[in-house]
């Protein structure tokens, strides 16, 4: 029996995993490059990422509506497909560790300080591959779930830290740091937009593909709205200096929170929407991994993989975290190389590979 | 301690590792299973070494490494359009 | 032993023979000489004088139907409009006219025995190598219809079911007057021999669905059935999970309420509970009051319901969590205060929590058993160890007793007993969460449970529906309780077909 998850689910799915790593990070990324004019960076990533969101959505058309690596074989052929597909698992297996270790990091550094990293990593990924176990479906079903609380808390956050905001912040607008603002995109597309291609993996599995690209592109826009009212929220509420400094700016953000001085610090709030969104993320990681895997070794059901998977991702994880100030660096030098070289130049040469092939017809 | 560590984690993964195999058992060829079986050994051995500091192997840095030849240079670039933290 | 053995062994020499006392020492020797059975003789007044021999367990029959029978079937009828009876019995060819109008001819000693157990009467006439049986079924144990004492309502129909099969039937045909109400009989367990109906409304009911139903219900080999819950572990979709997947009440009027959704009702012979299937985490938080209060009070109870769904699953938990992990998030003042309470408690807060939530599991359980009469002791006794008696003492801190009555009182607000029951038991694994990794352990929980329940299906029917997988039309009756006027649809996953409830539009009384 497949496993099938319908578009609103898979809407719900994309809008998660944009803000998963996104919505802690970027504010602190794009300020930095862009200081008070990242919320401008933002609008720009949002409207090329619809571009990127639309490009994967045809690729996926053209190589026939089916799993992802079996059209990563027709474009290469059986080798180059193995290749090219162990590129692609590659990148999905750091992005599952990478948001592992966020994960790790935040909650030992924010939620619960004196708790290893170590201890964290191990719990979510134990969790996580309960989630997997349960498969697609079930985990489509959770996030859909906890996509109303979710909403919910983000709106909260919002209408809290609203009576904070400082409008001067943001001025001037465009004057200064010009070519920063858009130099801020390579990295911030890296961190959102590309990290869609995963989905790829599972798109075969929505049962309404027709269309497809409309829920591809709401919940992309959903979650590009959310980010870049966090950026800005952030930038008119700590000032751009403290946006900066901050790792975890937003979550700065939720403890500014003070209301008729009895709701205070619901930064718990922040922690929430952070924990489950990146929760979902890595599990949507961790199974196209195994689903990919499956098909490379071409065998009967994914779960074979899953215990194994989970020691070597907790494996890479234990040992590739050096500390917090590691994060960002890699962000901008090898995340930014990897990125660009799977989610952009190898899903180019597989569409061209495609439209070749069918030109050869 | 972190010995104690490493053979607590040790008992655990292959607790694990029986656990799943049994039920694998029932739904797995034979390839499948073997290949389950070897993973899981070599798997868990590399996970203890690491968990208890007697060898590591860093697989991010991995990443890092290959990527070294064009992500220096990108970072740099970058880092010329970074207006740096603090003030 | 099992049936067909006994029946192999014993075939050879339980022939029925024509004489009618052998036969009646056959039967009493096949069913142990219980006393129970009850075997009268009367002779008919012919020449050769033939023995007629009636059987009948005592306690199923009915003794005035019986008796009745007796006399009509012997003596003759010498009323003109009305009969009357004489004291001369009939003739043979007489009575067997009779009989064959009124009673099913029997040839094989099995379903003889049968129908005994039936609490049917049978007859053996010399010179006939059958029986003939006649339904009296009838019991002077049943209790009548009372009013119920799980679901209580304020306002609704006060009725219950009973332990007859028959009457809680007879109470769905009450409400249901559709001639497509369509019931299917089983017999399950081989010694019991339990009577089991489902019940269905044959054009609003999912086909597949009954076939699940009923091939589920066939593939139960046991040798018992007592009560509803032996059916329900067998017919539940999974076994390990701590959430009831099958929905059980002796309301008659929520029963029917589910089988017009196009649910099917199990019926078990000898218990009052009835299930119903398929089944939704959110059922159990709604009650057949909710369709007879207003609707806009019906929506703000059952949003009440799901705060104490919340409330009584995590209130220790994110307490302990709070004091343990989190000071910062507790607003100063209240920090100070709850400080200078927990300055005597020498337990953490995780053991301060647990004493006070056994103790309270305790004294709920010990006020189930109880006879009423001696329950008052148990509130007093609770009200001391659950209140300022335990805080003077220096065992538990204040903020814990309200902790745990809030868990409490949360706890009762469920109408379903059955899922109280599981909150109650992942409570307990909230808090060891809780005290070991604060709210990320509860956050971590959560997934895990969340995960768990969107896993669960009942009858094919996701358990988190209509919230996950999320359905637009059904949510006008989940967490709110649309008025009935603009209720026009059935629940879409239970029944794909005949969605559409029969449109009544909103009487207009305006002028």
């Amino acid at each position: 029996m497949k496993e099938k998850i319908n578009l609103r689910q898979f809407m719900i799915l994309i809008f998660i995993n944009l803000l998963g790593t996104a919505v802690i990070f970027l504010p602190s990324i794009a300020t930095n490059f862009a200081k008070a004019d990242s919320w401008i960076t933002m609008v720009i990533t949002v409207v090329i990422g619809c571009f990127v969101i639309c490009w994967y959505t045809t690729l996926f058309i053209e190589g026939g509506k089916q799993n992802f690596f079996v059209i990563i074989e027709q474009g290469f052929g059986r080798k180059g497909g193995f290749i090219f597909g162990f590129l692609f698992l590659s990148y999905v297996f750091l992005n599952a560790v990478a948001n592992l270790i966020t994960i790790g990091d935040f909650v030992s550094v924010q939620v619960l300080m004196g708790t290893p990293s170590k201890v964290i990593t191990f719990i979510v990924l134990c969790t996580a591959v309960v989630g997997v176990r349960y498969g697609l479906e079930v985990i489509a079903r959770s996030a859909e779930f906890f996509f109303s609380f979710i909403v919910i808390s983000i709106i909260l956050l919002f209408l809290f830290v609203s009576p904070k905001i400082d409008i001067q912040n943001v001025f001037p607008v465009f004057q200064m740091n010009q070519a920063s603002t858009f130099v801020g995109i390579i990295p911030i597309l890296t961190l959102t937009y590309l990290e869609l291609i995963i989905f790829l993996g599972i798109m075969e599995q929505v049962s309404n593909k027709e269309k497809l690209m409309r829920g591809y592109l709401i919940g992309g826009i959903m979650g590009g709205i959310v980010i870049f009212v966090v950026t800005f929220l952030c930038i008119c509420v700590l000032g751009v200096d403290a946006t900066i400094r901050q790792t975890y700016p937003i979550y700065v953000l939720g403890q500014k929170i003070s209301l008729a001085d009895f709701i205070q610090r619901i930064e718990g709030i922040v922690a929430f929407i952070w924990f489950f969104t990146n929760f979902f993320k890595i599990c949507i990681s961790y199974i196209v991994l195994a689903k990919g895997l499956q098909h490379f070794f071409r065998f009967k059901s994914y779960k074979i993989f899953i215990v194994p998977l989970a020691f070597l991702i907790f494996y890479a994880a234990y040992e590739g975290f050096k500390n917090s100030y590691y994060i960002p660096e890699f962000i901008n030098s090898t995340y930014v190389v990897i990125s660009y070289i799977i989610a952009v130049i190898i899903p180019l040469l597989l569409h061209l590979s495609l439209i070749i092939k069918k030109l050869k017809r | 301690m972190a010995l104690v560590v490493g053979i607590l984690f040790m008992i655990f993964s292959i607790s694990v590792l029986i656990f799943e195999y049994k039920k694998l058992i029932k739904i797995a060829d034979k390839r499948e299973t073997r290949f389950y079986l070897l993973s899981m050994v070599v798997l868990i051995i590399f996970a203890t070494l690491q968990v208890s500091n007697i060898f590591s192997l860093n697989i991010i840095s991995g990443y890092s490494w290959v990527a070294k030849p064009i992500a220096d240079p990108i970072e740099r670039i970058l880092s010329t359009f970074q207006t740096g933290g603090g003030d | 032993m099992n049936k067909s053995k006994w029946n192999e062994k014993n075939k050879k020499k339980n022939k029925l023979t024509s004489r009618a006392l052998y036969n009646e020492q056959l039967i009493k020797e096949l069913l142990g000489n219980s006393t129970e059975l009850v075997s009268k003789q009367v002779n008919l007044e012919e020449e050769e004088s033939v023995t007629v021999v009636f059987l009948y367990m005592n306690g199923l029959v009915s003794q005035k139907l019986v008796q009745e029978i007796i006399l009509e079937i012997l003596l003759i009828d010498i009323g003109e409009a009305v009969p009357i009876l004489s004291n001369k019995t009939k003739s043979k060819e007489d009575l067997y006219h009779e009989l064959s109008i009124i009673a099913n001819e029997l040839t094989e000693v099995e379903t003889i025995i049968d129908s005994l157990i039936n609490g049917k009467t049978v007859l053996f006439i010399d010179g006939k190598i059958a029986a003939f049986s006649i339904d009296t079924k009838g019991s002077n144990t049943d209790r009548g219809v009372e009013q119920n004492t799980t679901q209580q309502v304020v306002r609704g129909p006060k009725d219950s079911f009973t332990e007859s099969i028959l009457i809680n039937v007879a109470l769905i045909r009450k409400r249901i007057k559709d001639p497509s109400l369509w019931t299917e009989q089983m017999v399950i367990g081989t010694k019991t021999q339990t009577q089991v109906m489902i019940a269905y409304i044959h054009d609003v009911v999912n086909e597949d669905l009954i076939k699940e139903v009923r091939s589920r219900l066939k593939k139960i080999k046991v040798d018992a059935i007592l009560e509803s819950g032996n059916i329900e572990e067998f017919i539940q979709d999974q076994t390990y999970t701590p959430f009831p997947t099958v929905y059980n009440s002796e309301r008659p009027d929520a029963i029917a309420a589910g089988i017009l959704e196009g649910r099917i009702a199990i019926f078990i012979d000898g218990t009052p509970f009835v299930l119903l299937v398929p089944v939704l985490l959110i059922n159990f938080l709604q009650t057949p009051e909710d369709y007879y209060q207003r609707s806009d009070i019906a929506t703000l109870l059952r949003c009440l319901r799901m705060l104490a769904v919340v409330l009584s699953l995590l209130t220790p938990s994110i307490y302990i969590a709070l004091t343990v992990f989190h000071q910062e998030m507790i607003p100063t003042r209240l920090l100070i205060s709850l400080a200078a309470q927990r300055e005597g408690v020498p337990f953490p807060a995780l053991v301060e929590a647990l004493i006070m939530e056994v103790t309270f599991e305790l004294l709920r359980e010990a006020g189930i058993r109880l006879p009423a009469t001696v329950g008052s002791a148990i509130s007093i006794v609770g009200a001391l160890v659950l209140g300022q008696a335990a805080v003077d003492a220096g065992i538990v801190s204040a903020m814990m007793v309200i902790v745990v009555s809030i868990t409490a009182i949360s706890s009762f607000v469920f109408p379903s007993y059955n899922f109280a029951i599981s909150l109650r038991m992942l409570r307990f694994g909230f808090m060891i969460l809780a005290a070991t990794f604060g709210f990320f352990g509860i956050f971590t929980g959560l997934l895990l449970l969340v995960m768990h329940l969107s896993s669960l299906r009942s009858f094919g029917v996701p358990y988190l529906s209509p919230f996950a997988p999320y359905n637009s039309s059904d949510q006008e009756d989940a967490i709110f309780r649309v008025p009935i006027w603009l209720r026009d649809n059935r629940p879409k996953l239970i029944n794909q077909k005949n969605i559409r409830r029969e449109r009544s539009w909103k009487v207009n009384h305006k002028k």
